[in-house]
Order: C-alpha cells, then sequence, then structure tokens
C-alpha cells in the first residue's frame, strides 16, 4: 500500500501529460497534420540522437536555473514571479564581467558566475525589503521589476555597453576563457547543465538537512509560528529571496556564458516565466525540479523540429505546456479522491467477505 | 413509546481518510427538541460525524435522514437549508469583517438591489446577540476579537440562520462558568423550542447538567446512545475509554523554595489600536510555584501571553528570569529560558501543513540534540518525535503526515509535548488543556505538576476554573487589563472568583 502511495503522484502527472498529448492530438488533426508524424518528429527533435539530447539538455539548463531560484523563493514564503528579471540582471552582469574582467582563464568563470549570483540576488532582494518595511505585496512588486530588468539591461546594451556596428543591442563577445566548457562538441551543451544540477541537489539538502533550511520550510507555510519557535523572520526572508534571485541571476549567466556568448537584448524567450511553471509542478521541490526542466527544455526544441517537418507551429508545444500545467493544479483534489475511492473499494469487499475493517 | 419523531438519524456512517477509518458503522439517533451530547476521546471521530452531518465532509458509507426523510448533505448550503447550523471547533469567520458582517454573511440585509443595508445588519446582529444573552460588539473586526469572543459570534451566526438543528463543536472549552452557564440557558431555551442540540464536549460535568441523551465514539465506533439519567459520569467515563477512569491527581509537593524564578514589573501593553490593555501588572512565581492568572477572556490574557512570548510591544515594565530582563530580548533567545504554549494553536502554535515531525522539531533546529555535524540527523530526530508521541499519547497514523489531519486534541498534545520537552526553568502555558479529553488532561496536568516539583516556575493561563483549583498555589484574577485580586485556591470559592472574573467584586480597591 505504501508503494502504491509513493507511486500516485508520479502516476497522475503522467496521466496529466498523457491528457495534454490528447488534446494535442486534436488540435494536430484540426490543423490537417498526421499526430503520429508530428508527435515522432518531435520526440526525435528532443531525444533522438546525441546531438538532439545535447540540445534538449542545453535549453534545459537555465530553466533548471530559474526553476530553482523561484522553488527556493516559494518555499520560504516568497512568491516569486521575478525570476525572469533576476536572469536578466544575472546574465548583465556575468556579461560585463566575461567581456571586460582582465581575469585569468580560471577565475573568469567563477567571477562572472558569483557576479550573475550576486546581481539576481541583489535584485531579488528589493522586493524582500519591501515587503518586510512597507508589506508590499510581493507578486506585484516582483512582477513589475520584471519589466524594469528587461528594459534596464536593453538601455544598458543599446548605450553604453553596445558593440560597434551591432545591428541591435548587444554587447560585444564574451572572452573565450569566459565560454562554459563544452560537455558535447558541436551542441552548446555544456558544464552549466551539471552546475544546475549540483545547485538543486545543495538546495534539497539544505532543506532538508539544515536549520536554516528547516526555518526556511516552516516560514513558507506559516510565518506565525515560524516567529513563534524562534525564526528571525525578516533574515530568513531576505536570505531565501536572495537565493532565489541568485539563482534565477546565474540562469542568465548560463544563457550568456554558455549558449549566447553575449548579452543580447530581450536575451531570455520567457525562462523565468517557464522557471515559475517548472517550479510549480515540480512542487517546489528542488530535485523535481530538475526533470520538469528537462520536459520544458525538450518540448522547446523539439518543437522546432516538429515546426520543420510538418507545418504544426511550434506554438502547440507551449499548448501542451499550458495543459500541463491545467491538469497539475487539478492533480491535488484528485489525488486525494482517487486514495480515499480506492479505500472505500477495499472496505466494500472486506465487508462483502465478512472480514471486517479493523 | 409511539411516534417519537427524530431530527436527525445516521445509520451505519463510515467515513475513511486515506487508510485511516475516523467513522465506522456509526448510529446516532437525535430526538427532535432533545440537547444530544456525543463525547469521546480526542480522535474518536466526533468531529467527523457532525461534519458530515453539516455537508463538510462526504461520508463514505452510510445514510442520513433529517427529520424523517433520507437526505444527502453535499454542502453546507444543503444543511443549512435543511435547518442544519454548526459551530466548528475551529472558527471560520471572515477575520476583516465586522461582527455584524459575519453574522450576516449570505444573507445580508438589502437597503436597493446592490447595497448592503449596514445600520440593519448592526441591528439584526444587536437584536440576536441581546436575545441570546451572547454579549459581543457588532461594529468590532472580527480579527480584534479574543477566542472566547470569537467563539459568540459563530455561535450568533448559527443561532440567525434560524437553525433548527444546531451542532456545537466544543462550545465551552473557551467559555468560563458563567459563560457556560449562559449557553446552557440559551440551549435549554432552544430546546424548549422544539430545537434540536448536538453538543460535543470533552466535559462530562456539563454533558451530565445538561444533555437528554447521551451517544459515545470510540476509536471511530458507537459504544452506544444512553439516556443521561441513566448514567453517571463515572460511567461515561468507562464507555469512552474502553477501561475505568482511574485517575489520582498527582501529589504536590510542599513547597520550599522562596526563590523568585519569573517575575513581572510594571508590564505595559497597547493593542494596535493604541489601547492600553494592560496596565501596570507585576506578579512573581517562585521555583517549584503554579501561579495562575484567571480571567474572562477579552481582558487582557492573549496580551499578556503575547507580551511574554515576544509578540507584543512591551511599552514599560519588565520581565525577568532570575533577576535577567528579556522584556525586548526576541523570540529565540526568550527560549532559552522560557517555554510557551500559546492559547492559539492553529496559527501560532502549530504549523497545520507541516508535518507532525516538524512541529514536534520546533524550537530545536539549531539544537545539537538531532544533528550530527552541522547537518540534521533525522534518526535522532524522529526518535526524538517518536518519544514524545508516545509519551503524550498523540493519536496520529505517522510521524510524517500533516498536522491538520489530526484530531483538535491531538494537535494541542503536540504543542504540549513539545513545550514540556525543553525543560526551561519557565513555563508560561496558555489553556493547555482546551479542546483535549479527560485522560490527556489529566496527563497534562499531571506533567504541570511534575514540572513544578521539579523547581520550575510554571504561569499558567486559564479560564477553566476546574483546572485553575486543580493546579494553582496562587490565583490572580485580571479583569480589564489589571490585577483585581489575589487568594490560595483555598481561599476563595469558584462562585467567588468568578465575582472577581467579571468584574463585580474587586475594582473598589484598584481604582
Ligand atoms: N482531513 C483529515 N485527513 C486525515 N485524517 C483525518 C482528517 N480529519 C480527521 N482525521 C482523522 O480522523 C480521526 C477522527 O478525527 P476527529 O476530528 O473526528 O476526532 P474528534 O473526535 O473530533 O477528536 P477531538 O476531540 O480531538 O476533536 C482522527 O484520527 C484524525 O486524525
Ligand atoms: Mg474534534
Amino acid at each position: 500500500m505504501k508503494i502504491f502511495r509513493k507511486l500516485l503522484l508520479p502516476f497522475i502527472s503522467l496521466c496529466a501529460f498523457l491528457v495534454s498529448l490528447v488534446i494535442g492530438t486534436v488540435i494536430i488533426l484540426l490543423n490537417g497534420d498526421n499526430p503520429l508524424v508530428a508527435y515522432g518528429a518531435l520526440i526525435e527533435g528532443a531525444f533522438n540522437g546525441m546531438s538532439n539530447l545535447a540540445g534538449t539538455l542545453s535549453s534545459a539548463t537555465p530553466l533548471i536555473f530559474t526553476g530553482l531560484g523561484v522553488a527556493v523563493a516559494f518555499k520560504g514564503g516568497m512568491a516569486n514571479i521575478g525570476a525572469e528579471g533576476q536572469l536578466y540582471m544575472g546574465g548583465m552582469a556575468a556579461a560585463l564581467v566575461g567581456v571586460y574582467l582582465p581575469l585569468p582563464g580560471f577565475l573568469l568563470i567563477p567571477v562572472a558566475l558569483l557576479a550573475a549570483f550576486l546581481a539576481g540576488g541583489l535584485y531579488g532582494l528589493i522586493p524582500a525589503t519591501l515587503k518586510i518595511k512597507t508589506g508590499t505585496n510581493e507578486v506585484v512588486t516582483t512582477l513589475m521589476l520584471n519589466y524594469v530588468a528587461i528594459l534596464f539591461t536593453s538601455y544598458l546594451v543599446n548605450y553604453p555597453f553596445k558593440a560597434p556596428g551591432a545591428p541591435l543591442g548587444m554587447t560585444v563577445n564574451i572572452q573565450k576563457a569566459a565560454r562554459l566548457p563544452l560537455l558535447y562538441p558541436g551542441s552548446r551543451f555544456n558544464v552549466g547543465f551539471l552546475l544546475a544540477i549540483a545547485a538543486c541537489i545543495l538546495v534539497a539538502v539544505m532543506f532538508r538537512y539544515t536549520g536554516a533550511g528547516y526555518e526556511m520550510r516552516m516560514l513558507g507555510r506559516n510565518s506565525i509560528f515560524s516567529k513563534y519557535i524562534g525564526v528571525d523572520v525578516n533574515a530568513r526572508t531576505l536570505q531565501c529571496m536572495f537565493l532565489g534571485g541568485g539563482f534565477a541571476g546565474i540562469g542568465g549567466a548560463a544563457l550568456v556564458l554558455g549558449i549566447q556568448y553575449r548579452f543580447v537584448q530581450n536575451i531570455s524567450p520567457g525562462y523565468g516565466f517557464d522557471g515559475l511553471t517548472i517550479a510549480l509542478m515540480a512542487g517546489f521541490s528542488a530535485i523535481g525540479v530538475i526533470p520538469m526542466a528537462i520536459l520544458f527544455g525538450a518540448l522547446r526544441s523539439g518543437g522546432l523540429t516538429m515546426e520543420l517537418a510538418t507545418s504544426v507551429p511550434s506554438e502547440l508545444s507551449k499548448v501542451i505546456q499550458a495543459v500541463i500545467i491545467l491538469f497539475m493544479a487539478a492533480q491535488v483534489s484528485f489525488s486525494k479522491y482517487f486514495t480515499e475511492f480506492m479505500t472505500g473499494l477495499r472496505h466494500r469487499r472486506e465487508k462483502k467477505q465478512g472480514t471486517g475493517g479493523s | 413509546m409511539p411516534n417519537i419523531e427524530y431530527a436527525v438519524e445516521m445509520t451505519d456512517v463510515c467515513k475513511n481518510y486515506g487508510l485511516l477509518q475516523a467513522n465506522k458503522d456509526v448510529n446516532i439517533k437525535v430526538i427532535k427538541g432533545e440537547i444530544h451530547a456525543i463525547v469521546g476521546e480526542n480522535g474518536a471521530g466526533k468531529t467527523t460525524l457532525t461534519s458530515i452531518l453539516y455537508g463538510l465532509v462526504a461520508p463514505s458509507s452510510g445514510n442520513v435522514k433529517v427529520n424523517g426523510r433520507p437526505v444527502k448533505i453535499s454542502s453546507p448550503k444543503a444543511a443549512i437549508a435543511l435547518g442544519i447550523g454548526m459551530v466548528h471547533q475551529h472558527f471560520k469567520l471572515v477575520p476583516n469583517f465586522t461582527v455584524a458582517e459575519n453574522i450576516c454573511l449570505g444573507q445580508e440585509p438589502l437597503k436597493s438591489l446592490r447595497r448592503v443595508d449596514k445600520k440593519k445588519m448592526i441591528a439584526h446582529a444587536r437584536n440576536i446577540s441581546e436575545k441570546y444573552g451572547l454579549k459581543v460588539d457588532p461594529e468590532k473586526k472580527v480579527c480584534d476579537l479574543s477566542v472566547g469572543l470569537l467563539q459568540r459570534v459563530e455561535i450568533l451566526k448559527a443561532l440567525s440562520r434560524g437553525a433548527d438543528i444546531l451542532i456545537l463543536d466544543e462550545p465551552t472549552a473557551v467559555l468560563t462558568p458563567l459563560e457556560c452557564q449562559e449557553l446552557f440557558k440559551v440551549l435549554r431555551g432552544m430546546s424548549e423550542q422544539g430545537k434540536t442540540v448536538l453538543l460535543i464536549t470533552h466535559k462530562l460535568k456539563e454533558v451530565m447538567e445538561v444533555s437528554h441523551h447521551i451517544t459515545v465514539l470510540r476509536r471511530g465506533l458507537t459504544m452506544g446512545t444512553v439516556k443521561t439519567s441513566d448514567t453517571d459520569e463515572h460511567r461515561l467515563a468507562g464507555l469512552m475509554m474502553g477501561r475505568e477512569a482511574d485517575f489520582v491527581p498527582l501529589e504536590k509537593k510542599p513547597q520550599e523554595e522562596e526563590k523568585i524564578t519569573f517575575s513581572i514589573r510594571g508590564l505595559q501593553v497597547r493593542d494596535s489600536f493604541n489601547m492600553i490593555k494592560l496596565k501596570d501588572i507585576s506578579l512573581d512565581v517562585k521555583a517549584g510555584e503554579i501561579l495562575t492568572v484567571a480571567g474572562v477572556e477579552g481582558n487582557g490574557q492573549s496580551e499578556l501571553v503575547e507580551a511574554l512570548m515576544g509578540f507584543a510591544h512591551i511599552e514599560q515594565g519588565q520581565v525577568l528570569v532570575d533577576g535577567e530582563d528579556i522584556a525586548h530580548q526576541d523570540v529565540r533567545s526568550r527560549r532559552k529560558y522560557c517555554s510557551f504554549i500559546p492559547e492559539d494553536r492553529m496559527k501560532t502554535g502549530l504549523n497545520l501543513a507541516a508535518s507532525v515531525h516538524d512541529n514536534l522539531l520546533g524550537g530545536r533546529q539549531r539544537s545539537p540534540e538531532i544533528r550530527r555535524g552541522p547537518f540534521f540527523d533525522y534518526k535522532k530526530s524522529s526518535r526524538l518525535a517518536a518519544d514524545l508521541v508516545e509519551k503524550f499519547n498523540i493519536k496520529t497514523a505517522g510521524l510524517d503526515i500533516e498536522a491538520s489531519s489530526l484530531s483538535g486534541g491531538n494537535q494541542q498534545k503536540i504543542v504540549v509535548a513539545r513545550e514540556m520537552s525543553f525543560g526551561n526553568k519557565v513555563l508560561v502555558v496558555a489553556q493547555p488543556s482546551r479542546g483535549v479529553d479527560i485522560g490527556a488532561t489529566n496527563f497534562i496536568h499531571e506533567q504541570l505538576i511534575a514540572a513544578r516539583n521539579a523547581g520550575r516556575a510554571v504561569l499558567l493561563i486559564s479560564t477553566d476554573l476546574d483546572e485553575v483549583y486543580a493546579l494553582s498555589d496562587r490565583i490572580h484574577v485580571l479583569f480589564d487589563g489589571k490585577i483585581v485580586g489575589s487568594f490560595t485556591p483555598d481561599s476563595i470559592s469558584q462562585q467567588e472568583i468568578g465575582l472577581y472574573m467579571t468584574g463585580v467584586k474587586g475594582l473598589e480597591g484598584t481604582a
């Protein structure tokens, strides 16, 4: 029975995924395409062969970071909708270090990552401070600060740091030594992915095995109780928002140092917002973020292949994502109903056999 | 006996929570116009059973008849339509609304099509508040009320919906004896008018006093329904627990020490509206003493506890532990010397969304007891938690389930278990046995007396006079933010102390 319970959640997640595929099928059919061909192309584009797999994992990398950034903040009770903005600030900081700092190679990457972490983290401190000092709702402030960051970085790469002669706002290329080493040549799959996994494990360990992690978990669910058991509520709020912003910031660094090799205006196709979805689907579990981010990475990179192979637009993968979110949201109540239904059946059976429940 | 009319008949009702059976083939018949009590230990399934009747919980199987007609009650709305009202063990009020708005919620008198008639609403609230003798200011916001007043609003809310069958889940836990008597008067009045009352309580004395029939539940099973006049407290307790209640109160050691461990000097505290809630409170608790602050809800006890816990700003005065002033320390520093059982377990005392284990661990997150090196050692912490669960007989399906799925009394036991376990020299204990069954109340009292005998200083805040008399070495009565009298339990009767608590006596000396 225990195993049955453990498997229940993944099982329902799978159901949600399958249902969204069915709905996707209907859309593909309406579009006049063959669903098998379309899904075939999607799966092939995402997973078939090392190079496709590498593509999936490389687009998953920034998603893991933003997902983690959102998950950490939410766990500690801060509804961080600002991962996108934090990613921009982090990416910008990493680019500036990568372009301008004359450091020896082995130092360049760590310093750039640290700069990204600090930039994202400090940016995350703004809404946290506002919440503590004035009680401003962080949902609003983090959301608005996204646009501030996008526009601010856009200004920076269009004026002070613009690459001469570039057609649109972007910095010059970062130094070669600042590029994240590749794991699979010919792709952009790089050590950033391993760092992302390591970060998730680190956070998971922090939440489960440290006093600070315990205090953040408690704070996320009940701030009055936390205060009562001696948690410094304000300090912990700042810390978890700093961590969350920092990881989203490294997500920006992963984009700049690992994929684009420069900062381009509007550099992120919504990785920060995807991070929100990913974190939600993972139930704000740091480890859970990894498979969800890979799934989203697959939909992203496979979606493009699908678009090429058929006339199905890659937006379809967005539809699939949306349906998944919908089912995920319904899942909690569904799983409760499901367990009760199953035990109800069991008791009825026992009664019929005359054994009775005990 | 020809045609007895039943207001409620529930047959073979079962309710499963996951693998746990909260109700197993429960049968209960409630005669119309009677006060019918439901008793049972913590976790016996009382709240579950009445929640089914009120449509909050869907039964796994079983039949319900109301006024002789089979019904399916799928929501509170359906229950209200059938004339069923409920006052919950845990309050369900809108904190930002006024008392009147809460009472009229969903049935507001309208001025025009869209506008609510505020005046009428307040008048209505005042009306029923006076009619039933449950006094409360209809224009006050609910979030500013103490637990005791919240209770009154809940009762008024149900009454205002014209309930014919009223369910009360542990309504008396927060009331003083006098308020209890008033409530019982209300209930008897309702019964005389042909209304039916379902009453859940742990206090058998009350059950014997007010009910006509009693149904006993034990571990989800019906142990039977008895006529109140045919039984007594002793037999009821036996039915509830499955064994004879053989409680012998723990002997209090004569008090030897004169050392003052904990004292409060000239404490003044205001609420969020800048109203003075505590005026110049001073008291001393000796090592090995239980000092009680007794009083009716709303006279400053809540503020006193909050100020001591570090939740309220202390405007003036000192809080001394062995001579050291902790009045302006943060909560964590205070916890080094003091343990706190807050009166509100739902939000303050517990994190309902966290596991039983995590709740039992609170306050120890930095302690080496549960660590190996810098990390938590779950073996150690689980052992600690399991020991507390065992020692305090907390009924839970496991350490890793959410605290919210425990019954009310078992939740309270978590708070008590955790706070008693630190071994601090000062214990600030507010309503420790609220909602807890007889067995567990006795156990908690025993623990408090043991702590006292071990030389700890216990400050008890309680509205339950039986508890006050069972535990106290000395009693201070708090009225309107001031201490209006100090007594030893053998120097004053419960009746007389009631007069001090309600301000009839005692004021002349302090004015
Ligand atoms: N939502 C829930 N999920 C899981 N288990 C639950 C839930 N609600 C109640 N239970 C379990 O059902 C059993 C009966 O609980 P119930 O609240 O009915 O007890 P009770 O008789 O009202 O106890 P108390 O006197 O402590 O209030 C308990 O073991 C409790 O843990
Ligand atoms: Mg209950």
